[in-house]
């Protein structure tokens, strides 16, 4: 049963040097080899207290980092954007059965219904699909229209999504199901990465560098999340670099088909192609019917299936943001703990720094940002800024490329900089493996070996707290998440965060940045983490009891975790009578956050506390925390909703 | 070069004092996180500042793997691959490689400036990379160091790499040397000199072009179109036989003494991590005890006591129904190889071991018991009547069906 997947890893590992490699390094390269599948072998005897499946994914990873490090830094590789794209498919057909491990999530399994429903009844309409689910490849038998969805006249039941992914899903869902979708996907994924390629070379990267941030981009997230995934996001994120890539070569023919293609993938894609067909049509207005055909045609399909052009949404969508506001959106996709760049895909995290040089950055980099704008001006402000229930940073996917180049761009901007910021015995040709970059690349390594191993972690619920934040909690029982910065319940992290990173941002402009010497960097980086440790394992001045630090005897969790925008309420967890939790608190007065549509009575400590019942809304009531040691809290008649204690 | 010793010397001790804050777990091995990180900021010192990466990945580990085989089983991992990558960067043929510098004046103009201390830390990485694999393999913990004896095998580690040409596989040669030398009793020292007198010898057979290391392939076979010394042969091979032969015993490190001492077990997997009940009953010459095997129960495990002396084949006992013959090799003696014991012993280790990994470190050392397949029921167990004065059979425990 697991020799299949393991001489499925055993080929592609192996195939990937001999696909580029030459002379020495392939020699080296085969040596380190098969002395990893030896240490691996003899380690393997040790592991018994671990995930097996967890420790195959993170050796093929390691593996495919090390093979990544000398397709980097080898001298004599042979590289294309076509061998590139094959080096992706490769390592994305392992994704395949990886990311089966469980059902399929988030609207994949609605996109697949329409497939099955195209294939199957040859229209759009869902409701037999939805009377029937065991028939669907997904195995998702809990599938019910979403809120929204489109109900035809005749009671036809329309899904939300846009007909196009499920169309051209076909092809693969016929030939073998539901791993054949995922196929078609990863098909358009190595697609993105041959497109993204060839961007660079348009742009005038050499191959080194091209070939030090191919691997981040292919083999990192976000694409390594959606590449076996059924999303919209990378086939967009294809269709915008051939379009961009169309516009910056004057080909109407190539941005045309691929604006249009973006559009139908999904309406919101429409507010990326209006600033590109007008920067086509800019010097010849012959192509202002193609220009308006991009724009109307989607807007008419939807109209023809669903009887309103924009489908779901409505023009309040582009006017009337929701909670949160800019700032939070903004911060949020660069900095949150489990939406944001920094923690979920560090590598952009350089593109960000580039921004603030706009006039050095590549001109098709300049392009893809200026047409993202009106999508990112209308996107930070909505309260699902961070993409729901969804792998991490959905929303933001199709413009990964162009940061991607923003990336390139400022490793090429550090070497001629910083030639010894490393500690001065290595160097790059084009890109020096500085400190932050190494750094980079070990995180991304981590997160991809968890991504892959644990698929279902890719979606977090919008709480507040995020995967590791929440596994310290439980491990040390004291609240880790807050160290993590949150703009979805918005801590101290985030503020102290957003600081840092306009701080940075100004080194970063005035080229400060890259001269700490790498020991001192990494010193201070073991330093940052002994402090952020031990300030973990104190109290927190606030206590919300949904959270996974807290110890819950009992209760359930308001609102329920699958409750539609769920980040839009105020958690919390629900004691009835009879029922505890415990928690670790700061000693003195402290005030409770609770709501209860009857009185009841508590207990914290040794103190019992009235609670007057809080019909409209929340109530606070001042408690008394008695020790340092873990306090413990019991409902001790009727029941309370209870949001959050805060520390005087 | 002297800013960057105290730059150097800063990280290090800064690393030492993040370490310190974040010890949590009480092994040896997690206690001397400070002084592991020391040592392996000073082989990013000599070698390749990427190897400081390794520092971040300790302290991680101290944090969120609570389970003590799988914490230290990750710390043997990531100094592991440190070494090897040390160990490949010291044989030249790593990242400093000239192709990076290819194309950017900027770090031509460094790479010339610092050429010369380069070629310094070149020549002083191997002889350094050996001491750090030698000081975490055998002074964890410290309270059992025989400092005399343990500076005596760091000198002859560094003349054996020295003698050796400070090539990769001299750094394994003189790691190997060090860890497979118990000393205890001292005469054990003979191990380690025994080594750089035949490093010695080679290298003078070497001189008189009689054999050459690293490049053998050229001279047993001139006529091989491998023409340059530094051959794929030469360079790839043997650097990563090397690195791999100090990256293993690096991934062990935290039962250094274990591995030395039981090889073969501990490449197979360890100890086999198998339930059982204890019995702890000991026989001696001539007596018999009965045990109850449960329906889950798949063994006995048994160990001799003072029997270190006795050969391969010596019978030491039977177990019936079935009348199974317990011989030396079958078990061994219970504390057999523990380091002051293991040179004095002739026991070879159990063929279905049984025991369990004790200890940390040099001092780590697996109980040398067996394991005897039996079915459930009453088993007998007898001590043979030849045992000698004051040696016993001991049935240790029961092992039981996972």
């Amino acid at each position: 049963m697991m020799t299949a997947p393991i001489v499925h890893a055993v080929v592609v590992l192996t195939l990937l040097p001999l696909l580029t490699l030459r002379g020495t390094w392939l020699w080296r390269y085969l040596a380190i080899d098969l002395a990893t599948y030896g240490l691996a072998w003899v380690a393997w005897g040790h592991a018994a207290a671990i995930d097996g499946y967890a420790a195959s994914v993170g050796f093929v990873v390691v593996k495919i980092a090390l093979f990544s490090l000398s397709l980097a830094a080898a001298p004599d590789v042979r590289w294309s954007a076509n061998r590139a794209a094959i080096l992706a498919i490769l390592v994305y057909s392992l994704l395949i059965p990886a990311m089966q491990r469980v059902p399929i999530d988030g609207d994949e399994p609605f996109y697949l219904l329409v497939t099955e429903s195209i294939v199957r009844d040859f229209d759009l309409d869902l409701a037999n699909q939805y009377r029937d689910l065991s028939s669907t490849a997904s195995g998702r038998l809990d599938l019910k229209p979403q809120p929204g969805d489109p109900v035809g006249a005749n009671g036809e039941q329309y899904s939300r999504h846009e007909p196009l992914l499920p169309i051209l899903l076909i092809p693969g869902y016929l030939a073998a199901g539901l791993p054949g979708a995922l196929a078609t996907i990863a098909i358009f994924a190595a697609l993105l990465v041959r497109s993204t390629v060839r961007l660079f070379e348009d742009e005038g990267f050499d191959d080194a560098t091209t070939r030090a941030i191919f691997p981040f981009f292919a083999f990192g997230p976000p694409v390594v999340f959606y590449a076996a995934r059924i999303w919209a996001e990378v086939p967009a994120a294809f269709f915008f670099v051939e379009a961009i890539r169309g516009v910056r070569q004057k080909r109407p023919k190539r941005w045309a088909s691929a604006l249009l293609f973006l559009s139908l993938l999904k309406l919101r894609f429409v507010l990326v192609a209006i600033p590109l067909v007008v920067k086509a049509v800019a010097r010849s207005r012959r192509h202002a019917a193609i220009a308006i055909a991009i724009v109307g045609v989607p807007l008419i399909v939807l109209w023809l299936i669903t009887g309103s052009a924009t489908n779901v949404h409505s023009i309040r969508d582009l006017v009337a943001p929701t909670a949160g506001g800019p700032l939070h959106g903004a911060f949020g996709l660069v900095l949150d703990g489990a939406a944001g760049i920094a923690f979920q895909a560090p590598f952009y995290l350089l593109a960000i720094f580039a921004l603030v040089r706009w006039r050095h950055l590549p001109e098709s980099a300049r392009l893809g940002l200026i047409a993202a704008l009106p999508y990112l001006i209308l996107l930070i402000p909505r309260s699902e800024w961070h993409g729901g229930w969804s792998p991490p940073l959905r929303y933001i996917v199709f413009l990964m490329p162009v940061l991607a180049l923003c990336g390139g761009a400022m490793l090429c901007g550090a070497r001629a900089t910083s030639p010894a910021s490393d500690g001065g015995s290595d160097g790059g040709r084009g890109r020096p493996p500085s400190t932050a970059l190494r750094l980079i690349a070990l995180y991304t390594v981590g997160l991809v070996i968890h991504g892959v191993a644990y698929p279902w972690r890719l979606f977090h619920i919008a709480n507040g707290e995020n995967v590791a934040g929440e596994y310290l909690s439980r491990l040390y029982g004291t609240d880790f998440s807050r160290l993590f910065p949150s703009f979805i319940r918005l801590n101290d992290a985030a503020i102290a965060g957003s600081v840092l990173l306009i701080l940075a941002m100004i080194l970063s402009a005035r080229r400060r940045w890259a001269t700490i010497p790498a020991p001192f960097a990494i010193a201070l980086l073991s330093i940052v983490l002994a402090a952020g440790f031990l300030s973990g394992l104190q109290p927190a001045e606030r206590v919300e009891f949904e959270d996974a630090h807290v110890t819950h005897e009992g209760g359930e969790l308001f609102p329920h975790e699958f409750t539609v925008a769920r980040f839009a309420y105020r958690g919390g967890w629900i004691l009835h009578q009879g029922q505890s939790l415990s928690f670790v608190a700061r000693p003195g007065a402290a005030t409770l956050h609770y709501a209860s549509g009857h009185p009841a009575a508590i207990q914290v400590g040794r103190n019992v506390y009235e609670l007057p019942a809080a019909a409209s809304g929340y109530r606070s009531v001042r408690v008394r925390i008695g020790s340092p040691e873990r306090v413990v809290l019991k409902c001790l008649r009727g029941s309370v909703n209870l949001d959050r204690l805060d520390s005087d | 070069m002297k800013f960057a010793v105290i730059r150097w010397a800063v990280a290090a001790a800064a690393s030492a004092w993040a370490a310190a804050l974040i010890v949590r777990h009480p092994t040896p091995i997690d206690g001397a996180l400070p002084f592991i990180v020391v040592v392996m900021t000073v082989v990013a010192a000599v070698t390749h500042p990427a190897i400081q990466l390794s520092v971040p990945l300790l302290l991680l580990g101290e944090i969120v793997f609570p389970d003590e085989h799988l914490r230290l089983l990750w710390f043997g991992i990531v100094l592991a691959v440190s070494f090897a990558g040390a160990v490949q960067w010291s044989a030249g043929d790593a990242t400093r490689e000239d192709q990076w510098s290819a194309g950017d004046p900027a770090r031509v103009r460094h790479e010339a400036q610092t050429s010369r201390a380069h070629a310094g830390e070149v020549a002083r990485a191997p002889l350094i990379i050996a001491i750090a694999a030698i000081l975490l393999l055998r002074w964890i913990p410290l309270e059992p160091v025989l400092f005399g004896r343990e500076i005596f095998i760091l000198v002859v580690a560094a003349a054996t790499v020295m003698i050796l040409g400070r090539t990769p596989v001299a750094i394994a040669v003189a790691v190997a040397a060090a860890l497979f030398t118990p000393a205890v009793p001292l005469r054990t020292l003979i191990v380690p000199i025994g080594v750089l007198v035949l490093s010695i010898g080679a290298r003078l057979l070497a001189e008189f072009w009689i054999l050459d290391f690293g490049f053998w392939i050229e001279k047993q076979n001139p006529k091989s179109k491998i023409q340059n010394p530094k051959s794929v042969a030469s360079q790839v091979v043997l650097s990563t036989i090397g690195a791999l032969a100090v990256a293993l015993p690096m991934m062990f490190f935290a039962w250094s003494g274990a591995f030395a001492r039981a090889l073969p077990v501990m490449l197979r997997g360890g100890p086999p991590r198998i339930e059982r009940v204890p019995v702890r009953i000991a026989l001696a010459a001539g007596q018999s005890a009965e045990v109850d095997v449960p329906r889950e129960g798949r063994g006995v495990i048994l160990s001799g006591a003072n029997v270190p002396k006795l050969r391969r084949g010596t019978i030491v006992g039977t177990v019936e129904p079935g009348h199974i013959v317990v011989r030396i090799g079958d078990v061994a003696d219970w504390g057999v190889l523990r380091r002051d014991h293991y040179y004095a012993s002739r026991n070879p280790l159990p063929r279905r071991p049984g025991g369990i990994l004790r200890g940390w470190g040099q001092t780590a050392w697996i109980d040398a018991s067996g394991r005897i397949a039996v079915r459930p029921g009453t088993v007998v167990v007898t001590a043979d009547r030849g045992l000698p004065s004051g040696a016993s059979l001991q049935i240790d425990a029961i092992e039981l069906a996972r």
